[in-house]
């Protein structure tokens, strides 16, 4: 099995492999990220094969770990690398039980966090992933941690996912090529590539953030916005959440606070640049 | 037959939280959240003051807002109830 | 490779951990998750000078711990509320039980379905109320209904439509059909009253029970944790007067008495459980393959000897089910009836 030990934020990884080459990748894509507090991994994650024979001929690639799901389709060798941060995600997804998850993407600037929920396709990643190069650091693009007697944001600074139309816009954007990962085409997810976020968010990944505005993001459409309700807010941070059940009466004061104290606004936008110039001006009207 | 008799402990094992005019609770021994909206939350008092059956309480309901109390509204009582008790927040006997 | 040895001997004597190596740390919680026993683990460690990292798993280990037990005693609450008015008292078995009765057993372990015990003949009013209350079929294919009707000891499994819990109702431990013929009626006339409206299976069936799920029930899958479950258990009920004289009798009474003797053997080499040298007997040659069956992990976590493993698994359908039904049930699944 090869591996990779390496932490992000408050969370440690191992990861394994059966196959060589994508641990190789992973360990480009996180150059510079700090090994794990006292040289102890807390959380494994491991891609292998289904089957022992799916291990060289027409090899298949199966996510697992820790915490594992029954259904997961088996991916090609070539996507190994989007396998073993899909493996390193379900661990997260599954068990984290420290701080309430939000699937969401963070940025933060003064102290204050702004936070972009949103499923896959809704535009938060290349929203933060800009922004992260804007002025303001990237804390998240999949998973925002939030403390639950705190209420502070953690910082949790994965490789962003790039789709599609995303990956030419950042690429024009970012001069080091060497933040990139491998252009992967054909994936479940069409063609993908990862970013690293720059040294300024891997330098400060331990430093948290008070949440002080929540936005909705919809891509793909004419601009335009609206305000959240408290209990519309309530019920979408925890419709956002994997852990808010499993974490009891101490995710539903988190959520409770955040949804309470943080004001929150829905907008749609059809390009990226429309897109990032609308959070700043809710960012401006927020104070921030 | 008799009546069906229900029954709470409502707010006991409850943490509640008035918001935007209904009630968030999250309810301790099922770890579940709720968003209660009216009448539910005024069923719950009721019958936490003692255990009614949906007849009497369907009684005590339309007092209490002031509507008539006829056979829809004791449907809408018995569907809520029957709500209840799947959630637990009520028991029937 | 049995790196399971590693949990059983931190769950055994929690200080030895102490001396732990940082790439074994990453192994043991690994392993530990595997075999579910990572709550229970996190429980014996509590009150070690762990390294930060460590004692921050350990912190989720024991929050997921408190989780399940929440939604496992509600679960026995929402089943008494549904069985008590037609006159039903169930037996709550294995995690449910030890969880509600707060036994050392239950502490920090993860419970599954609810799994009940009712009398044979009041299985059809249990299963329409339960089906009135919100639960559906899990398994639908009119074979495995058949199937789990005519020739197991529990009615098929079912599921809550809105919480999607699972509840198996059982009428006696073990198929009719298995080599082993438990007593269910003394299971049942034997339990003990724990709260009204819910029982539990008195010390000595206790074990038994286990012992059925760890040998006879199964593949031997996950069966460090069930042979935990019997070395907590035994270490309480030992401290009982005539504990061991009840087991024994037991044991012979439900047609057990070499599976509890091989169990109590198990629990001493794994785990130095003091047991009664009388009952578990003198060591067996195949003893061994059951200690490497249940200490069958690598680093990662993840079971190794596959062939050790499909031998478990025929020799447990052999044991409920006599070979020419196996070979006619074997069959008709590979069908995909």
């Amino acid at each position: 099995m090869h591996a990779l030990h390496l932490r992000v934020g408050p969370i440690s990884f191992r990861v394994g492999s059966a196959w060589r080459s994508p641990i190789a990748a992973l360990r480009l894509l996180y150059a510079g990220y700090p090994q794990p507090d006292e040289g102890i991994a807390t959380v494994t994650a491991r891609i292998g094969p289904p089957m022992p024979w799916r291990r060289w001929i027409r090899a298949q690639v199966a996510i697992a770990g820790d915490h594992s799901l029954p259904d997961t389709v088996p991916m090609a060798l070539r996507h190994g690398l989007l396998a073993a941060e899909m493996a390193m995600n379900m661990q997260v997804a599954l068990g984290e039980r420290r701080y309430l998850l939000l699937h969401a993407a963070a940025v933060e600037r003064g102290g204050k966090a702004v936070i972009l929920p949103g499923e896959s396709g809704s535009g938060k990643s290349t929203l933060a992933a800009l922004l992260g190069e804007s002025g303001w650091r990237l804390m998240a693009d999949e998973f925002v941690l939030i403390d639950l007697v705190s209420g502070l944001a953690r910082p949790f600074p994965r490789a962003i996912s790039l789709k599609n139309s995303a990956i030419a816009e950042m690429e024009s954007r970012i001069g080091d090529p060497t933040r990139f990962g491998p252009h992967l085409a054909d994936t479940p997810k069409g063609a993908l590539r990862h970013l690293r976020p720059n040294a300024e968010a891997i330098a400060r990944m331990d430093e948290p953030a008070r949440p002080a505005l929540i936005l909705f993001p919809s891509f793909g459409f004419d601009p335009a916005s609206d305000g959240v309700s408290r209990s519309e807010l309530f019920m979408r941070l925890t419709e956002g959440s994997t852990n808010y059940v499993a974490l009891g009466q101490a995710g539903f004061e988190a959520t409770l606070r955040l949804a309470e104290t943080v004001p929150a606004a829905r907008f749609a936008y059809p390009n990226s640049a429309t897109g990032v110039a609308i959070v700043e001006q809710f960012c401006a009207e927020a104070g921030l | 037959m008799t009546a069906r008799v229900y029954r709470t402990d409502f707010p006991s094992h409850c943490r509640t939280h008035p918001i935007d005019g209904l009630l968030l609770v999250f309810h301790r021994p099922s770890g579940t959240t709720h968003f209660l909206d009216e009448p539910v939350p005024a069923m719950l008092a009721e019958l936490a003051r003692a255990p009614l059956d949906a007849a009497a309480l369907c009684v005590r309901l339309c007092e209490r807002i002031g509507i008539a109390h006829d056979e829809e509204a004791l449907a809408v009582v018995e569907a809520r109830l029957a709500e209840l008790v799947a959630s637990g927040l009520v028991v029937a006997s | 490779m049995m790196s399971a040895r590693r949990v059983a001997t931190a769950l055994a004597d929690p200080v030895s951990v102490l001396s732990l190596a940082p790439d074994q740390w990453t192994e043991l919680l690994a392993i530990a998750r595997a075999e579910r026993l990572d709550g229970s683990l996190a429980y014996r460690l509590a009150d070690l000078p762990l390294p930060a990292p460590v004692a921050q798993a350990l912190d989720e280990a024991r929050a997921q711990a408190e989780f399940g037990r929440t939604q496992a005693l509600w679960e026995v609450e929402m089943a008494r509320r549904v069985l008590a008015p037609i006159g039903i008292v169930p037996i709550l078995l294995k995690g449910s039980a030890f969880a509600f009765a707060s036994l050392p057993a239950g502490v920090g372990r993860l419970v599954g379905d609810l799994d009940i015990l009712v009398p044979r003949h009041r299985l059809d009013d249990a299963e329409a109320a339960l089906l009135a209350a919100g639960f559906e079929w899990a398994k639908t294919s009119a074979y495995d209904q058949a199937y789990y009707r005519r020739w197991m000891h529990e009615l098929p499994p079912l599921v809550h439509a809105d919480r999607g819990s699972m509840i198996d109702v059982h009428h006696s431990i073990l198929p009719p059909t298995a080599r082993p013929s438990p007593n269910a009626a003394a299971l049942i006339a034997d339990s003990v009253e724990i709260a009204a409206g819910i029982r539990i299976l008195n010390p000595a069936d206790m074990i038994v029970h286990a012992v059925t799920h760890l040998l006879a029930d199964g593949d031997m899958a996950g069966g460090l944790r069930n042979l935990w479950d019997i070395d907590r258990l035994l270490r309480l009920f030992a401290s009982t007067a005539d504990f061991w004289t009840m087991l024994g009798e037991r044991a012979v009474l439900h047609d057990m008495r070499e599976p509890v003797a091989l169990a109590l053997r198990l629990a001493d080499h794994i785990f130095a459980t003091p047991v009664e040298p009388r009952l578990a007997g003198y060591d067996r040659l195949r003893d061994g393959l059951y200690v490497r069956r249940l200490l069958a992990r690598d680093g990662w976590g993840r079971p190794t000897r596959p062939f050790t493993r499909l031998a478990f698994y025929v020799r447990s359908h052999w044991i409920r089910m006599p070979p020419l039904m196996l070979a006619r049930h074997l069959w008709t699944k590979a069908r995909g009836v």
